[in-house]
């Protein structure tokens, strides 16, 4: 068990993982402009807009992602994806993150939640079926990330991570 | 780096030893544990080997091959070896510098450089085998008040590394228990009854346990005792009506703490002493912390 306690809301998982998320792409793309922004309320294009990035695929789908990073270098723009759950995860949660990958090619997406795996322990640990969090053109090996979120670190547990980064 | 090479890394650094043929060297990993039962009464042992069980998941799959266990009364004893070719093995004498013992190595360079998450696995994995929280850690007196204890025999040096590596996460040491006469028997108690080398011991960090949380521990009883004690901190502050952070967060070059003069002692020339501090009288732990490199 990772955490000892869970948190009450959601919500209370978007500030901590908006401020790991801005680490981590602090860390990884250095010399980019890096914007992490809670954006559970609000909707892709419009929030992508705000920052003057427009995403034809966005426009008009409602997709809503949990936690947004933007990286930016002249004309290079990336995208990430966090998705936030308190509860067990199961293929819904999965397969929700997944299409938004597969319209919308991030970089790279997270799938945390704060309570466990749920039934994705076995399909992913067990039956090892990680093909199912492929994504992207083809061109560079993208796969969506799975991990338990520890709530005091502050940080997904690594040792938990699906694939490994 | 990934997050599981610096896990093992801090590890090695901690407890490890190399060991073994040159051309096939044996790493081992010593994880202690200083009692055999926890506070709740629970059997170390059982979560010792539970936690065995992750920690093999994670890194069998790194190192490409089996880790052999071993339990003892009062510690487990990971081990594994590869050939000195191998890529991971070349990797690791690098980022120890080749030394044999954990007693002689330093934190690489490199690994200041690592993304604050690697830092944080290399921490956890150093305190995997070093760290401790138990009930009497707490500070001066006040029950509330726990701490993570780290234990690093005779390397001067490592402690600095690791009280540098903190800082570089924003995670403040609340003291330094050195082992120098100055600060282990600083009125010369045990050395006027006899006890000459009393205070060569091993140099404790002390960092409070809300401040450990980003860090964590992979080891479960460890991991379990730190929340319990961290909750038990931040209500104790709650109770008595003070802000955690103004006493918690707080780096020793901070606040103007007034030193008490403490007597010369002659284990001040002691030939285990570092170079840099041989000869001298401190009359804190800053003043030798700030001497071997860790302050503003």
């Amino acid at each position: 068990m990772v955490n000892n306690r869970n948190v009450k809301s959601e919500f209370e998982l978007y500030a901590p993982m908006c401020l790991w998320l801005s680490t981590y792409l602090r860390d990884n793309y250095k010399g980019f402009e890096i914007i992490t922004v809670d954006s559970h309320d609000e909707r892709l294009d419009s929030v992508l807009s705000k920052y003057g990035i427009a995403n034809d695929l966005a426009t008009g789908i409602g997709i809503k992602i949990d936690v947004l990073g933007i990286v930016k270098k002249a004309n290079v723009v990336k995208l990430f994806f966090v998705e936030a759950k308190k509860t067990s995860l199961n293929l819904h949660d999965l397969g929700q993150l997944l299409i938004y990958c597969r319209l919308i090619d991030p970089e790279e997406a997270f799938l945390m939640s704060s309570s466990d795996l749920g039934s994705l322990d076995k399909l992913l640990n067990t039956f090892k079926r990680d093909d199912l969090l492929n994504f992207g053109n083809g061109k560079k090996m993208k796969k969506m990330k799975v991990a338990i979120w520890n709530i005091s670190a502050g940080t997904p547990e690594f040792s938990t991570m699906i694939p490994k980064m | 780096m990934n997050n599981e090479m610096a896990y093992l890394l801090g590890m090695i650094c901690g407890n490890g030893e190399i060991g073994g043929r040159f051309d096939f060297p044996i790493i081992s990993i010593e994880i202690p544990h200083k009692k055999i039962r926890t506070e709740d009464f629970h059997d170390i042992a059982i979560y010792v080997k539970a936690s065995i069980t992750d920690i093999r998941r994670i890194l069998e799959p790194l190192i490409g091959t089996n880790l052999s266990f071993t339990q003892g009364e009062h510690s487990a004893i990971l081990s594994f070896s590869k050939p000195h070719e191998d890529f991971l093995m070349r990797e690791i004498l690098r980022y120890t510098g080749h030394a044999v013992k954990h007693d002689n190595m330093r934190i690489h360079s490199d690994i200041f450089s690592f993304a604050d998450d690697q830092k944080k696995m290399f921490l956890r994995g150093f305190c995997d085998v070093t760290g401790y929280i138990r009930r009497s850690n707490a500070s001066f007196g006040e029950k509330y008040k726990h701490r993570v204890y780290v234990e690093i025999p005779k390397n001067w040096f490592m402690v600095i590394d690791i009280c540098n590596l903190l800082k570089d996460l924003n995670i403040p040491v609340q003291t330094i228990d050195w082992a120098h006469p100055n600060i282990r028997d600083s009125n010369l108690t045990k050395y006027n009854q006899g006890q000459h080398n009393f205070w060569k011991k091993e140099h404790q960090i002390k960092i409070y346990a809300n401040e450990f949380l980003p860090i964590g521990f992979g080891i479960i009883h460890k991991m379990q005792a730190l929340q319990t004690y961290s909750e038990e901190l931040m209500t104790g502050f709650k109770v008595k009506n003070k802000a955690v952070d103004k006493v918690t967060h707080r780096f020793y070059w901070e606040f103007n703490g007034r030193n008490s003069i403490k007597p010369h002692h002659p284990g001040e020339n002691d030939i285990s002493l570092p170079l840099q501090i041989r000869g001298k009288h401190y009359d804190s732990w800053k003043q030798i912390a700030e001497e071997l490199g860790y302050g503003k």
